[in-house]
């Protein structure tokens, strides 16, 4: 018997053979795909909803004209992260740190059983917004995507042991901003 | 706490806004994607306009060069023509020359051949 993940797999790089053989609906389908990952990972980095579809926007604009060099769908993905990241911490350096900006109440993916603290995750937005801008993205593609260093270093193109010390000096300085707010 | 797990819930993935692929298939060049069952079937005026401008072209080119083609083949069979003519007429002078250089031997034979006079 096949694999599901396999017949999904096959399925999405006939998806990827159509649109670069230039079916627009089959493009379509890969931006409604994947747009929820890059376009999350944008407004998680960028902390504004327009600058964030914006980005997205033009990345999937850059991954049509790069269709024709992209095999697979695990390809793709990559490619996005990739391109996705590059631009993220591009935007924040041309931005010169305007990340102080209100994140828009939208509802979120699953729900736990386990009571929200909005405050807690609110604080800790608001911490990983203050990180250097390759720090930054690092955050969110670690705690978004759940992506180990290795993938983080693979869609960064930086060596692995530079993300490990991203992600451990983040979370050090995440840990202190926790501690002041619990001060009086 | 737990930070790892509150990471987690703080930067869980959000919806994209509705009509985004849209907004993003909009930005794309008319000319650049287009649904493939189409694709085949109707090209963009443009696309006719350079298929048209390429015919004259070639129309063009193939009447230039054939004009040239026959000029050119002309000049040849003229030249053949004048080589012929300069041809014939040395051998005219040469039959004349020897025709006369005959006549000329003949006479003197004839002259040789009078002892007596």
């Amino acid at each position: 018997m096949i694999p599901a993940a396999q017949v999904l797999s096959a399925d999405h790089d006939d998806t990827l053979a159509l649109a670069r053989g230039g079916d627009a609906t089959a493009f379509a389908v890969l931006v409604r795909r994947h747009q929820a990952m890059f376009f999350s990972l944008a407004l998680h980095v960028l902390r504004s909803r327009a600058a964030a579809e914006d980005l997205a926007q033009d990345v999937f604009l850059e991954l049509y004209r790069n269709l024709w060099n992209l095999e697979s769908t695990a390809h793709l993905v990559s490619w996005l992260r990739r391109v996705t990241g590059h631009r993220c911490i591009d935007e924040l350096r041309r931005l010169r740190h305007r990340w102080e900006l209100p994140m828009d109440e939208v509802p979120e993916r699953g729900a736990s059983a386990r009571p929200r603290d909005l405050f807690l995750e609110g604080r800790l937005q608001q911490l990983v917004a203050r990180l250097p801008p390759r720090a930054r993205v690092v955050m969110v593609l670690r705690y978004q995507e759940e992506l180990e260093p290795s993938e983080i270093a693979d869609a960064l193109q930086m060596p692995v042991n530079t993300v490990k010390s991203h992600l451990r000096r983040s979370l050090a300085v995440l840990r202190a901003g926790l501690l002041k707010v619990g001060q009086p | 706490m737990n930070l790892d797990h509150d990471l987690r819930r703080a930067f869980t993935r959000k919806p994209a806004p509705p009509g985004l692929a849209g907004r993003v298939l909009a930005r794309l060049e008319p000319r650049v994607i287009v649904p493939a069952a189409t694709a085949s079937l109707s090209p963009s005026p443009d696309r006719r306009a350079v298929r048209w401008l390429g015919a004259a072209a070639a129309i063009a080119v193939v009447a230039i060069g054939g004009e040239r083609y026959y000029r050119q083949q002309e000049t040849v069979a003229e030249a053949a023509r004048v080589q012929q003519a300069a041809a014939a007429r040395v051998q005219h002078d040469v039959r004349l020359a020897l025709q006369i250089a005959g006549e000329k031997l003949a006479v003197v034979q004839r002259r040789l051949q009078e002892p007596n006079r």
